[in-house]
């Protein structure tokens, strides 16, 4: 067990630091210092070059900027224009290794809203957040964010159940950003009875494109739209749960058969000036992904024998168990459609972002109109399948982070 | 699909000018045989557009990765002609591959492994001693990758002994009883490499017994990961074991239970041989072309034997350099390797349950 911050801690050990965390006086939802101290997280990233190489983090300085902090404050209110929002209490944040940001954003929200939090990160995630966490408990020091100081510890520790059992007595929401086999292990742990959980479980997501307007996009923006597609694709190798997987083309035959040619063509181009990095592994894992599939006769044709880039699989039929079969790391499976509704009876529970090109709004509303609500959660533009927002795989996280109180109207 | 041809006394005997043709024609067969009898191989075919058949060059025939073995059940035969099914040992991944024999490929495999293994013991028959136990090869129907491995050399000796106990343990006793009753005759002595060094060359050490079996041979397999983690390679093994046994002829194989029979054995010089009717083609690690002689990458096996099962062209994720062809020091023709070790799993980002409660992103 190590305490990451605050450094130093005020109390003895862990268990009495996060036992005055939970008694300590909360802070108004919004509240000037939370804003202040958001917004000079935000800029200190900023100016920090040692954290600026990170492209997550620099993503993560700009959502924490003034004007959009205060965005979210504006919707917060609109939210509860006719009720008074109070923290949850105690949030328990139970976060993942590999991206270091999404413990930022789960937990500044919960701060935001008032809450004190208590987060998690696996021992693993050290080293590179290490200059972050440095960043933060300096700021710390500084008194006027003592508040903060005191209801807010961030720990690394094991697979220790005893551990994450007292972590989670103190909790009134126990927020888990999976897999799904770390959120069944997870509930095994008791909570509060009157705490909740927010569980992320393993999310598989698509990208739709119209045929025609592909073939139709000028040429800068043609090549901007394969930058972004490549930055949703190749940012976390795929295999983020938001990263695009399955390639949905819209359209009649022969648009779809030159539409591909030029996307592939053109991503291919991107892929070899990018220098993505083609270890071995995962390219012997894409080929027995196509292989598998071709044995199996799902996917009836793939573009390279032995895997190269860009890596496409034709999918015959897309199945529920199809998604687990996805190893990341480079592989496009196919499927085309006449109209994008088309692709409404293949959409499961477990698809979370679409991201689109070439739709007009209409077309998406119709789409999710008739989805009778099995639907994804995240539409998108290609670009943005890995921005971070509060409302994540269908959860507003500031209502989550929040009670609502009712007051009676007197008159 | 007779294989005469290839199984003459020295299974090193053809040069490349001879050999390239004869293996070409018999994989283009195989390919073909294959597509038309295993319907996923031949859908994978499809799915690449690959012309079976049509091949000019043997490193351009379609691979199948060798993971695929414990993914799908690959066949080219109905059940009721199984004779026997090969398993791997998969002691680091849960699943296993499975191989399914009928009696053709099983002789076959035997007749390849007796050409192989007489050319460098003779044809007599030795007194055989396992550096193992009994328990590996009780079921006759189905073999592990271990059992498999001690079935096909039991052929090559007489009075077989199982040096260990079900722990394990050296039978001491028994051991050396079986010494005197072979008294100065050459005898076998098979297992795999790990056990060997850990069960028997470690007791040997601790006990402080030096044997004297100057003239008996090694034959050893497998186990290098757990050697590598022990950081012992295989020049290290061997003079270990020349010190405490004596023993001057030790040959290490590389083989895998995807192409039983067409093993790889270590000649004097230290290099593993291809033989007659089998292939390595070493391949680059980034874009898997074919490398030239002496650059090291992932090793493509090929082999003539596998008509029960499509696995005559593998892509496996060992590394190894091909050093030369037919002109080993040893006098053996066909290409002549090492092998580096194994491919380094690649980091998985991401949300996979694989690497639970620690690495999941949006």
């Amino acid at each position: 067990m190590e305490i990451l911050l605050p450094s130093p801690i005020s109390c003895q050990d862990w268990p009495q630091q996060v036992e005055y965390l939970a008694k300590e006086a909360p802070t108004a939802p919004f509240d000037p210092l939370l804003l202040d101290f958001v917004h000079t997280v935000s800029l200190r990233i900023m100016n920090s070059k040692k954290i600026r190489k990170q492209p997550e983090l620099i993503a993560l300085a700009y959502w924490m900027r003034k004007s959009h902090v205060y965005q979210i404050m504006q919707e917060y209110r609109q939210y509860y224009r006719h009720s008074t929002p109070l923290p949850r209490g105690v949030v328990l944040h139970i976060v993942p290794t590999n991206v270091d940001s999404i413990f930022m954003y789960s937990w500044l929200l919960a701060l935001l809203t008032g809450n004190a939090n208590i987060v998690r990160l696996s021992s693993r995630s050290q080293v590179q957040l290490q200059p972050l966490l440095e960043l933060l408990n300096d700021l710390l020091l500084d008194e006027r964010f003592a508040p903060i100081r005191n209801r807010n510890i961030i720990l690394s520790y094991g697979h220790e159940d005893e551990i994450t059992k007292i972590l989670s007595s103190y909790c009134q929401v126990r927020v888990i950003w999976g897999g799904d086999q770390t959120i069944s292990h997870i509930r095994s742990i008791p909570l509060p009875p009157a705490a909740v959980e927010i569980p992320f479980a393993d999310k598989f997501s698509w990208c739709a494109l119209q045929a025609e307007k592909i073939l139709a996009a000028p040429a800068d923006e043609y090549t901007q739209l394969l930058e972004q597609f490549f930055n949703d694709a190749f940012w976390f190798n795929q295999n983020a749960c938001s990263s695009p997987r399955l390639i949905a083309w819209v359209g009649d035959d022969p648009t779809i058969y030159a539409a591909k040619q030029r996307f592939w063509d053109g991503l291919k181009v991107i892929i070899e000036k990018k220098q993505v990095m083609q270890d071995s592994a995962s390219r012997i894992n894409r080929m027995v992904c196509g292989y598998r599939l071709a044995a199996q006769g799902i996917a009836n044709s793939i573009s390279s024998e032995s895997a190269d880039h860009p890596y496409r699989v034709h999918i015959r039929e897309i199945t529920p168990e199809l998604r687990q079969q996805h190893p990341g790391n480079g592989v496009f499976w196919e499927t085309e459609v006449n109209k994008l509704v088309d692709l409404l009876p293949f959409v499961s529970y477990r698809d979370q972002t679409l991201s689109v090109y070439g739709f007009s709004q209409q077309e998406l509303c119709n789409f999710a109109a008739r989805s009778q609500g099995r639907c994804f959660t995240r539409i998108v533009p290609i670009g943005q399948s890995l921005t971070f927002h509060y409302i994540w795989d269908g959860i507003n996280l500031l209502t989550a982070f929040s009670r609502e109180l009712t007051l009676p109207s007197i008159s | 699909m007779s294989l005469a041809d290839f199984f003459t006394e020295n299974p090193y005997s053809l040069s490349s000018q001879e050999k390239q043709p004869k293996l070409l024609a018999a994989l283009n067969k195989l390919t073909e045989y294959h597509s038309q009898h295993c319907p996923e191989y031949f859908r994978i075919l499809q799915a690449l557009e690959h012309q079976a058949n049509a091949e000019t060059i043997s490193h351009s025939f379609p691979m199948l990765p060798v993971r695929l073995f414990k993914l799908l059940n690959l066949a080219s035969i109905s059940e009721e002609h199984i004779v026997k099914t090969l398993t791997s040992s998969g002691t680091t991944s849960q699943a296993v591959s499975k191989i399914y024999l009928d009696s053709e490929t099983a002789f076959r495999q035997t007749q390849a492994l007796t050409s192989i293994i007489t050319s460098f013991i003779g044809k007599k028959r030795l007194p055989m001693i396992f550096v193992d136990n009994q328990t590996s090869i009780q079921n006759r129907k189905s073999f592990s990758a271990r059992g498999a491995g001690l079935m096909g050399m039991s052929l090559f000796g007489t009075d077989h002994f199982f040096l260990l106990d079900q722990d394990m343990n050296v039978r001491w006793q028994e051991f050396f009883s079986f010494l005197e009753k072979h008294q100065r005759q050459p005898l076998l002595i098979f297992g795999f490499t790990f056990m060997i060094w850990k069960y028997f060359y470690q007791e040997l050490i601790q006990r402080q017994i030096k044997l004297n079996l100057a003239n008996s041979i090694l034959i050893h397999s497998g186990g290098w990961k757990k050697m590598q983690e022990l950081a012992v390679d295989n020049t290290a093994f061997k003079a270990a074991l020349q010190t405490e046994t004596s023993i001057e002829r030790i040959h290490n194989f590389y083989g895998m239970v995807e192409q039983v029979g067409s093993i790889y054995v270590e000649c004097e010089c230290g290099y593993l041989h291809a033989p007659d009717f089998a292939d390595i083609i070493i391949r680059n690690f980034t874009t898997l072309e074919p490398n030239p002689i002496g650059q090291t990458g992932i090793v493509q096996t090929v082999s003539a034997l596998p008509i029960s099962y499509p696995g005559h062209s593998l892509l496996t994720e060992d590394i190894g350099t091909v050093w030369g062809e037919d002109t080993c020091q040893c006098g053996r023709k066909g290409k002549f390797f090492t092998i580096e070790g194994r491919l380094p799993a690649s980091e998985i980002r991401g949300c996979s349950d694989t690497h639970a409660f620690d690495r999941r992103i949006l």
